[in-house]
Order: structure tokens, then sequence, then C-alpha cells
């Protein structure tokens, strides 16, 4: 059998004498939908930074479909088939909905970057861009500019632009942030038909959408990963309820 | 943009020589300053050292004069390698860190080689020195006026026509994005620092041309077009025409030229009312004077 | 032996005047994150104000007070007028706004002094030379200057390091939020670092009169040196800029002085006259280009 997707094993990181990721191990199956959850502040957003390679890990190692990826950048790590998205919306605002999604589309096609020829002649390109729109139904808002767009759009786009990438992991950081009820659902159901293309590891608050959609929880507290498992397993855990939630009961 | 291109090409029909030659001195400004524009647009790169490039073009002319070589077929080609070089030594070098520091360095450098030449005996020294007579393009004389103009007219409009083409390609894209915001570019798999310093050399070599047309133009060189404060200037042009469109930096040093005509009708200082004009249209006129202008004539501009 | 002591006092001297500019421009940078062209035209107006005044009135003194006073006034002003806008805006713009008021400064001066450089008479009593021991001398002014210099610095490292001014002021570099929590007001942090900033400059300024000639310009030169040190020292470490700014000042020192020296033994005179100059001109950007290899965040960054 081949190895999964994502491993990531021993993974520790502190910011000046701060620990903020310690001895953090985990598996991203093929075709699951991972959940990491855990109270503020404790290092979600630094584990996310560490796997896409924005930060660097003080020890440990990450591989992505059997190879080790730990001492690569991000730029090369998205090339072996990782993307992410962004908690803060981060679309570019002045270009299109078409040319974020396109350029998504060339940065997969790296290095061979062309100079000369107009992005928007290059159909083969255009079309797969297209395609990626599509499926979050973002096609016939294609011309539009970002910046016209509303929030949940614009959401719509970030997981867009993530999919024209091709993914064999995907890491998605908190994607329904800001975004109203009924928008939520369909970018939960978006978010779920997205299985079949890649692995899923899905940064996320609304404990609502984490048991709509996930097939393992894992929780990560202070910095430590104290549980994984299914979603139903991992709420009835008193370590877990108790370090999460204190003694209320908010589920 | 066209109707100024077709201004610029009616305008030897009808104006004296010295009003022509103004023309001519905007369009060589304007040239360098739309390359500082590109690096800023297409790829986010503030650089406070053109002015290494602008005078690495210009003297180039100059030592070629001094080893006899005069035609523009030859000794052109030959200026544009030598300031790819140094602007792909100076690029790798401030490249190394983002940001602020990247305007530092490149001042820095620019520096460095004002110095450097500026200290040459057989350049001249710190007085320059006249070329006497400009150089001949395979073999025709560009010394009047009309038919010099007429060559920088063709240059411009190439330059501003690779520029559009760049800027509409793939890389060129991605650049935009990279100015907007690197991380994010990180995230879609592009390797920003390559990019960023083919947009760089590519910015240097724009600006080289127009010191080598501007060291024909004038028919001098000298430490001027290395000094510090031509970067300056032409960080002024480019935000004067607005850093939105590929040709701002072309309506930048007409208004920047015209200023000076103004000004300097009243006083030899007039330097003394261009700063405080700087100043209050970085504050209040964000994107320059020219989109003004050209929601003002209804015409659109890449 | 002696010209080794007397070069490397120079030295000395030359990097902590560097430091006093330096100072203000990497504070400046830390806790606003702005970029400020103009600093060095403080230092000039620093200086012409001195002279000025001491030519008005006959005393040294009095210029340097005023000269100090009214370079943290015209701190405190640029900082309400114009600087406090530029927090919020790209690089661009501060560079923009900050290289107007350059022009502004460079003209006004050129225009009042009438473009011929001024000389600074030594103050009373620190003419001469002291002999520090058997056939030594040493300009008592520059030894007082270095003297000074050096108090001035350990005052501010006493203000930044022991004081609740100080904490404030290192709390808004670091967390601008939290200073804002416990209830103060962090655009007069940034008034008053920018005015300090100004004076030390203005201090600088005025120090280096009797040593240098006063004239429009010398503003820049010292601006390019000081980006040059925040580099090597790693942007917003104030304990970096110091020591880079000491680097800086022996590199350049020694260089001029030990360059012709060094190539007499392998060249000519004639090439060593002409070429030694240029070359020890350019060590210090040689110096930061090997920082930038070696660690391009700068030798102190943490």
């Amino acid at each position: 059998m081949t190895e999964a997707p994502l491993v990531v094993r021993d993974l520790s990181k502190s910011f000046g004498g701060l620990n903020v990721t310690r001895s953090v191990s985990l598996d991203l199956k093929p075709g699951e939908i991972h959940a990491l959850i855990g109270p503020n502040g404790a290092g979600k957003s630094t584990l996310i930074n560490l796997i896409a390679g924005e930060l660097r890990p003080d020890s440990g190692a990450i591989r992505l479909n059997g190879v080790d990826v730990t001492g690569l950048h991000s730029e090369q790590r998205v090339r072996s088939g990782l993307a992410r998205s962004f908690q803060v919306s981060s679309v570019l605002k002045d270009f299109t909905v078409l040319e974020n999604a396109l350029l998504a589309v060339v940065g997969r096609r790296q290095p061979a970057l062309n100079w000369w020829r107009s992005t928007l002649s290059d159909t083969q390109g255009v079309e797969e861009a297209m395609a990626a729109l599509e499926k979050v139904g973002l096609a016939r808002r294609a011309n539009a500019k970002v910046a016209t767009l509303s929030y949940g759009e614009r959401r719509h786009l970030e997981l867009a632009m993530a999919l024209a990438l091709k993914p064999k992991v995907l890491l998605l950081d908190e994607p329904m942030a800001g975004v109203g009820t009924e928008e939520g659902h369909e970018l939960t159901e978006l978010v779920s038909n997205l299985r079949t293309d890649c692995a899923i590891l899905l940064v996320e608050h609304d404990m609502d959408v984490v048991f709509a959609l996930a097939d393992r929880v894992s929780v990560l507290v202070e910095g430590r990963m104290i549980a994984t498992g299914a979603p139903a397993e991992v709420r009835e855990m008193e370590s877990v309820q108790h370090a999460y939630f204190g003694t209320e009961d908010v589920w | 943009m066209l109707l100024l291109f077709l201004l610029l090409a009616v305008a030897p029909l009808g104006l004296e020589a010295y009003l022509l030659g103004e023309l001519t001195r905007v369009m060589i400004y304007g040239m360098a300053a739309c390359a500082v524009g590109f690096a800023i647009r297409h790829g986010g790169l503030v650089s406070f050292g053109h002015a290494a490039f602008f005078g690495m073009g210009a003297y180039c002319v100059l030592m070629a004069r001094n080893a006899g070589y005069q035609d523009a077929l030859l000794v052109w080609p030959l200026a544009l390698l030598a300031v790819a070089v140094l602007a792909l030594v100076i690029g790798l070098l401030s490249l190394r860190t983002g940001g602020v520091a990247f305007i530092m360095i490149t001042l820095g450098f620019a520096q460095m080689v004002y110095f450097i030449i500026s200290g040459s005996q057989s350049l001249g020294a710190a007085d320059g020195l006249p070329l006497f007579g400009r150089d001949t393009l395979a073999g025709l004389s560009l010394d009047a006026i009309h038919g010099f103009h007429y060559l920088v007219l063709v240059a411009l409009g190439l330059v501003l026509f690779v520029m559009v083409c760049l800027s509409r390609s793939p890389a060129g894209l991605a650049l935009r994005g990279i100015a907007h915001d690197e991380r994010r570019m990180k995230a879609l798999g592009y390797a920003p620092k390559r990019l960023q310093l083919a947009a760089f050399v590519f910015s240097a070599v724009v600006t080289g041309f127009a010191g080598v047309l501007a060291a024909n133009f004038y028919q001098f060189v000298g430490p001027a077009y290395l000094h510090w404060i031509v970067s300056g200037e032409l960080l002024v042009m480019v935000a004067l025409g607005g850093i939105a469109s590929l040709s701002g930096g072309l309506f930048g040093a007409l208004i920047l030229v015209l200023f000076e005509a103004i000004f300097s009708e009243y006083t030899t200082y007039w330097r003394i009312f261009l700063g405080p004009a700087v100043i209050l249209s970085v504050l209040y006129l964000h994107k320059g004077v020219h989109p003004a202008v050209e929601r003002l004539l209804g015409g659109r501009d890449d | 032996m002696v010209f080794f002591l007397e070069q490397l006092l120079n030295g000395l001297n030359y990097g902590l005047l560097l430091f006093l500019i330096a100072a203000g421009l990497s504070l400046v940078f830390g806790v606003m994150h702005l970029i400020n062209l103009a600093h060095g035209s403080l230092f000039m107006v620093g200086a012409f104000v001195t002279v000025g005044v001491a030519g008005w009135s006959g005393s040294f003194w009095l210029g340097a007070l005023v000269g100090v006073v009214a370079t943290f006034l015209a701190g405190l002003l640029i900082e309400r007028l114009i600087v406090r806008s530029l927090y919020a805006r790209s690089h661009l713009d501060q560079v923009l706004a900050t290289f107007g008021l350059i022009l502004f400064f460079n003209e006004l001066l050129r225009w009042l002094s009438g473009g011929t450089p001024l000389f600074s008479p030594t103050p009373d009593g620190f003419g001469g030379a002291i002999e520090f021991f058997d056939g030594f001398f040493y300009s008592r002014y520059r030894l007082a200057v270095t003297v000074a210099s050096l108090v001035v610095a350990a005052g501010l490292w006493f203000v930044l390091a022991k004081t609740r001014a100080g904490m404030l002021v290192r709390a808004s570099a670091s967390d601008p939020e939290m200073v804002r929590h416990i209830g103060f007001d962090v655009r007069l942090v940034g008034a008053m670092v920018f005015a300090a900033g100004a004076a030390l400059a203005g201090l600088a300024g005025v120090m280096s009169g009797p040593l240098v000639s006063v004239e429009v310009g010398m503003g820049e030169q010292v601006l390019i040196i000081a980006f040059v040190i925040v580099v090597v020292g790693g942007m917003g470490s104030i304990q970096g800029t110091f020591w880079a700014s000491l680097a800086i000042g022996l590199v350049d020192t020694l260089g001029r002085a030990y360059t012709p020296v060094l190539m007499g033994g392998f060249f000519e005179p004639r090439t060593v006259a002409s070429v030694a100059p240029s070359l020890s001109a350019v060590l210090i950007y040689v110096l930061m280009a090997a920082v930038l290899i070696a660690r391009p965040q700068g030798l102190f960054a943490r």
C-alpha cells in the first residue's frame, strides 16, 4: 500500500521560547476530510503554515505522497501537489475572477512561464480556469473584477483557485469564516463534494460544519495533539471535553 | 494615449527646433519613467537606483566613442547588454531582502556606480565630456533634430508595445500578482524572486536605452546622468503620471517638463515649488494626474 | 603608528556622528515603519542654522542651541503636516513625499545661501590640538565631538532601555495594539520619536559644521550612508545600527587613508592617484554587498 497523501511526524516549532507546536503527528488518508479543531491560540494556524511551508519547523518531518518536503519552499510544495486557502480572503482584488483562476492554472504549470503571448489567448489555460470556476458556481462572474464580488463569492473564488492547482492535498483554513448561514450551507456542500478530488485538512470553528463534513477529527490544545478519531468518538472523550471546553457543555 | 502619439508624430511639421527638442526630451525621460513604473506595477519593486542604469547607458555611448565606434547598430545593443549585466548583479544582491530595504540598497549601489564612473579620468571625471555629434544609424546621420525626434518616437512606441505584451502574458500577470500579495503568489506555486529579477533587469535595460538616447540628444555625457536625484525624478514622473497605467510615466515626464518650463520663468530656484507640488500630489491626488486627465478626455488606457 | 592612531580616532568620530543620524532613521522605521528620505535634510538644516546664527551673533554656542531646537521643531512640524498622513501609505508614497521635502529644503537653502559652501568657525576654546603623548597631537574639537557623541549615544541607550518612555517606544515598535490598550496615544509616541530623531540628525549637523564644508547636498551624502548602515546593521535594530555605524565610519576613514598606501606597493603613483579615491569611496558599498550575500537580514537582526 502506498503512503497516505500527507504525513506529519513529530513536528515542533517554538517562537522565542514559546512552544507553539509540540511534537505533532498527523496522517491524511486519501479522500478524507480531516478536521483540525482547538481553542483559540492552540496553534492551528501555525500548524497550517508549517505544512504549507511558510514556516520552518525546528524538528520533525512532513511528507507529501511519500516524498519528504520538509526542506522545500512553499512554492515548491505547491508543485508537489499541495494547495491552501487563506483565513482572511486574499484573492487579488484588482484582477478579474478569471484572471485569478488563471494565475492558479499558470502557477501549477511553472516553470515553463510564457513571457510573450497574451494570457487570455491560452485557450487550454482558460478552459481549465473556467472548469475550476464552474465547479464552485462562479463561471458566470468570470469577467467581473474581484472587488465587485460579495464576501461569500470571494470565498468561492478562493476555493476555485485552490482547485485549479489540482492538488492531492488541500489545506482549508476556515473556509466559512464570515459568511452567512445560507452561503455557509452552500460552501459546506461544495467542500463535501471535493472529497473525491483530494484529501482535505480543514481548520474550522463551527462545530456544525465540522460534524457535517469531517470523516475524522483531531484536537489541538496548547500546541499538542490530544486526540484523533471519528467525530462521535472524539466528542465523548473526557480529555477533549476538559481541555477544550472546560466544564461547560457546549455540544 | 493614441492622441498623444499622434501629436508627437505631427509635431516636427510645425514646431521650431527648440520646442521640438523639448518634446524629444519628454519622450526620452518618459521612456525611463515608464520602465521604472513597470518594475513597480509588475513585481512591486520600488527602485531608487535607476539613475545607475540611465547613466550606464549614456556612458556606454561615450566609451564606444572613445574606442572609435559611432554606429547605433553596433553601439546600442552592446550598451544595453552592459546595462543588463549591471542590473543582474545589482538585482541579485538587492532582492536578497524584501520590502523597504530594496529601496535603500538600490540607492546605495547606484551611488557606488556614481563614485566609480565619476572618478574615472578617461570618462571626464566630475566634469563629463562632450560627444561632438550623435551616433549614426547604419551610416545615416541623426544630427538633425527632426530625424532624431522620429527615431525616439519609434523607439518609444516599440518599448511600450513590448511592455503591453509582457503585461498581458502569464509572467506579466504573475508579476502583477506578486506586486499585490507575494505570499499569496507563493501559495499558488510561483517563485517571486526569479520573476522579480527578470522584471528588474527588463526595466533597467529600457532605462539604459533611454540613457543611450539622452546622451545622443544632449551630445554630452557627465555624472549628472548618474546622480541619485535622477532616480527620484523618475519616480516623481511615475507618481504624477499615475502608477496604474503603463504609459503613466510618459505623461508624468510631460507634466514635469511643463512644470519646469512654467516656473523657471519666474525663478531659477523653481524646484522650491516642485517639492511641495510633489508632496501635495502624493497626499491628495492618489492615482496621479494622468488618470484624472484621461477621465476628462473620456479615453481609456491600458 | 601615530598616523594609524589619528585615523582610528577620526574613524570613531565619523562613525559616532553617523550613528546620531542613522539612529533616528532606524527608530522612525522601527516604530512607524516609515522610510524618511528627508532625514538627511534635517542634518543639513542643523548645520546651516548653526552657521547662520553663529555668523550673525558671533557665538557658536548660541548657533548650536538654535540649530538643535530648530531641527526638533522642524521635525514636529513635518510630522504633523506631512508624515502623519504617510504612516498608512505605501513605501512608494513615503519615498515620494519625503523626496519632495528634500527638493524643497535643498532649493530653499540654495536660495538663502546663494549656493556657495559656507564654513563654520570652530567654537572658542576648542581650536588647535592637544598632545596625547610625545609627538601625538589630535584636534581638540574632534575629540570633543567624539566625547559628546558618545555621551548622547549612551543617553539614548539609557532612555530606550531604562525609562518608561523608552519602554513605550519599544512597545510601540513591537505591539502598537498593546500600547493603545494601556491607554497611550501611539500617534504621540510616533511624533516624539520623529522629532527626537530630527533633533539627533540636527545635532550631528551642528557638530559636523566645523569639520566639513556646509553646503546643499551634504544631507543626501549622509542619508545614503545612513541607509547603508541600516541595511548592514539590520532594519529596526538600534544596537545593530550602533555597531554598523562604527564599522562604516572606520572602514571609510581607514580605507581612504590606507588604500593609496596599499596600492602604492603594487602600482605606479599615477595609477594610484587616479584610482585610489574612487576605490576607497566604494569600500562601504562593497561591505554592504558582502553583508547582503552572507546575512541578508543584516548583521544584528534578531
